[in-house]
């Protein structure tokens, strides 16, 4: 099944506005739907067997290789409810949760910005913030202000009531912490959780606060608007870079890892691997697609020479090589757990970075590349951990009965200024910018995910660059064992431990170090 | 996947002519899975689906009620086998 549903994914993604593909697309996810209701209720039943007779039935040989997968699937056990209440609840959800979640969706791809009389939608609106000339930044920021405000009430709603719901499920499965089901779904523990938050919050001065008010001063501003936060530097880089080179630069960094590496990565191009060009009605972004361990990963890309996109590039190609490694788990458990699941495509794309960066022309060409990976670096880690503490306020504070939208937007804002720093001016608005953020709505407490996959990366580099040999063996052994380890065996090999706060602190520390030099080369 | 506010990694498409500076781009070959859309080996396989899942299913049903520990040994090896058509 997972082959032609990879098959028909591909397909429809390579051209979205064609009818035939549409519709082969559509047909496909029905019909495996269908045959799937089949399969549904196994992991529930399994979870019915008494822990004796399952352990009993894990000594022979033939199910001793699934060990893994059984054990993970247990770990739902203590929170599964009686069957009847599981359907209801299910059923239910339609209406409740699935509603409001439809609700979010629908209103914001209703909602219009209106910049000088012409009406973006949000995507084209957010756009705006990322544009070099400031006052363009500017009348998007208040073009989305406006519209946000003007909706408000909506997304308040929305918000209470989600948060509420997620209450009522927490209660009768018997989670005792806010973001304890989403902790489960990632496997990985509150402690190790509360480890990389508390080493973030220490480091945002270190971090964010120095790195925005240097930019503040680049940009010749005593302080930076919320709306130029992510505007582009004055000195970045606009030469192109053609498909070949680009395909060079990414086999020579990974290269310079391991051949064995570059030898993986090398197929994804000579064999048809990669589908590369901008095209009408293509899938937008970028993706490592897996198809099934009997076939081969497929990378979808949309290159346009940047520097970016080279960046792009090896980071989807890590995926594809960690996906081609953790093959032979099988379908089972060949799929990383989210702890990981972005380890190989970070590493993939440091390696790349390093490369690049070693073969800078200039001192500003260098400024340059350090300054957009740490603004990368800020958005993925310091951003994504505030996003995470502001989740947990507002549910915290919606046990206590309904929050207004004022009390939200107070949350907010007192989280943007502990994180972002002092160098950041934040009014005019900026109250209602928590409204269009899909993961609030469609995942809860899923942001801190992407702050753990770099963090975790930079903590492994740091033990790459003092470690002389073996480092790769045990980084593709990493890779090989795919979803079949937990994050504490798969790290132990390097001598690292997730629950450590010392172990994040190394990762951050190694962001500290690109902003230390972008001080050092400006002065 | 990455949020909106930091969407930069998935920069907007470009409208118009993709720029001649970049060289010859490739596009995937997507035959590795199948032929086309109406291929038969692809009918096939969704036949084989559906009365492998239906199999499944029957087999779990009336082997646990008695024995839920056969169920345990033989079933994943089974819907392994299901999700990859290996027979």
């Amino acid at each position: 099944m997972g082959r032609i549903a990879a098959y028909a994914t591909l397909l429809y993604t390579g051209d979205t506005t064609d009818p035939d593909r549409a519709k082969f697309y559509g047909d496909m996810q029905e019909t495996l739907t269908r045959i799937s209701t089949h399969l549904l209720f196994f992991g529930l039943e399994i979870n019915r067997i008494d822990d004796g007779i399952l352990d009993a039935a894990l000594a022979a040989p033939e199910l001793a290789h699934y060990r893994p997968w059984l054990m993970d699937l247990r770990k739902e056990r203590p929170y599964q409810l009686d069957d009847k209440i599981e359907q209801l609840f299910h059923e239910k959800s339609v209406t409740g949760r699935g509603a409001f979640n439809r609700l979010f969706d629908e209103t914001m791809a209703g909602l219009r910005f209106d910049v000088d009389g012409e009406e973006l939608a949000v995507e084209p609106a957010l756009n705006l913030l990322v544009s070099p000339d400031a006052e363009t930044r500017k009348k998007g920021a208040k073009a989305i202000s406006k519209t946000l405000g003007e909706n408000i009430r909506t997304f308040t709603l929305i918000t209470n009531t989600l948060a509420k719901d997620k209450e009522i499920s927490d209660r009768w499965r018997g989670f005792d912490d806010i973001a304890a089901s989403r902790h489960l779904a990632n496997r990985v523990e509150p402690e190790v959780v509360n480890a990389l938050v508390a080493s973030v919050e220490e480091a945002y001065p270190r971090l964010s606060h120095r790195y925005y008010a240097m930019k503040a001063k680049w940009m010749g501003m005593d302080k930076l608007n919320y709306w130029d936060r992510n505007a582009p530097l004055p000195e970045s880089d606009t030469k192109l870079i053609a498909w070949d080179n680009a395909r060079n630069i990414v086999l020579d960094a990974y290269g310079g890892f391991a051949p064995q590496m570059a030898d993986i990565a090398r197929d994804f191009f000579d064999k048809k691997w990669i589908d590369a060009p901008v095209r009408e009605g293509k899938a937008t972004g970028a993706f490592a697609h897996p198809t099934v361990p009997s076939a081969h990963p497929y990378v979808l890309l949309n290159y346009q020479g940047k520097t970016r996109d080279v960046m792009t590039l090896a980071h989807e190609l890590g995926h594809g090589v960690h996906q081609v490694l953790a093959a032979g788990q099988g379908p089972l458990m060949a799929d990383t757990p989210l702890t990981l699941a972005e380890t190989a495509s970070v590493f993939g794309e440091m390696l790349t970075f390093r490369s690049l960066l070693e073969g800078a022309g200039d001192v500003a060409e260098r400024k340059s590349m350090l300054a957009g990976k740490v603004e990368d670096m800020l958005n993925t880690v310091v951003r994504q951990i505030a996003f995470y503490t502001f989740e947990r306020k507002v549910h915290t504070a919606r046990l206590e009965g309904e929050l207004t939208s004022e009390q939200i937007g107070e949350l907010w804002m007192s989280v943007q200024a502990e994180s972002l720093g002092p160098a950041i001016t934040f009014d005019e608005g900026y109250e209602t910018y928590w409204a269009y953020i899909p993961h609030f709505v469609h995942s809860p407490f899923y942001v801190y995910a992407y702050a753990f996959g770099d963090c975790l990366v930079n903590s492994l580099y740091a033990v790459y660059q003092e470690t002389d040999a073996g480092f790769a063996e045990k980084y593709f052994e990493m890779l090989r064992a795919g979803g079949s380890k937990h994050h504490s065996e798969l790290l132990a090999p390097f001598g690292l431990d997730a629950s450590d706060p010392a172990f994040w602190q190394m990762g951050l520390k190694m962001i500290e170090g690109m902003i230390d030099e972008l001080e050092m080369l400006d002065s | 996947m990455r949020q909106f506010d930091d969407h930069r990694r998935f920069s907007p498409t470009a409208q118009g002519a993709v720029d001649p500076g970049l060289g010859e781009l490739p596009e995937w070959n997507l035959a590795d899975l199948y032929a086309a859309p109406s291929s038969q080996a692809l009918k096939d396989d969704y036949a084989k689906a559906e009365r492998k899942a239906a199999a499944f299913a029957k087999n779990i049903r009336e082997s646990s009620l008695s024995l839920p520990r056969r169920m345990a040994q033989s079933s994943p090896v089974q819907l392994e086998n299901l999700k990859t058509f290996k027979t």
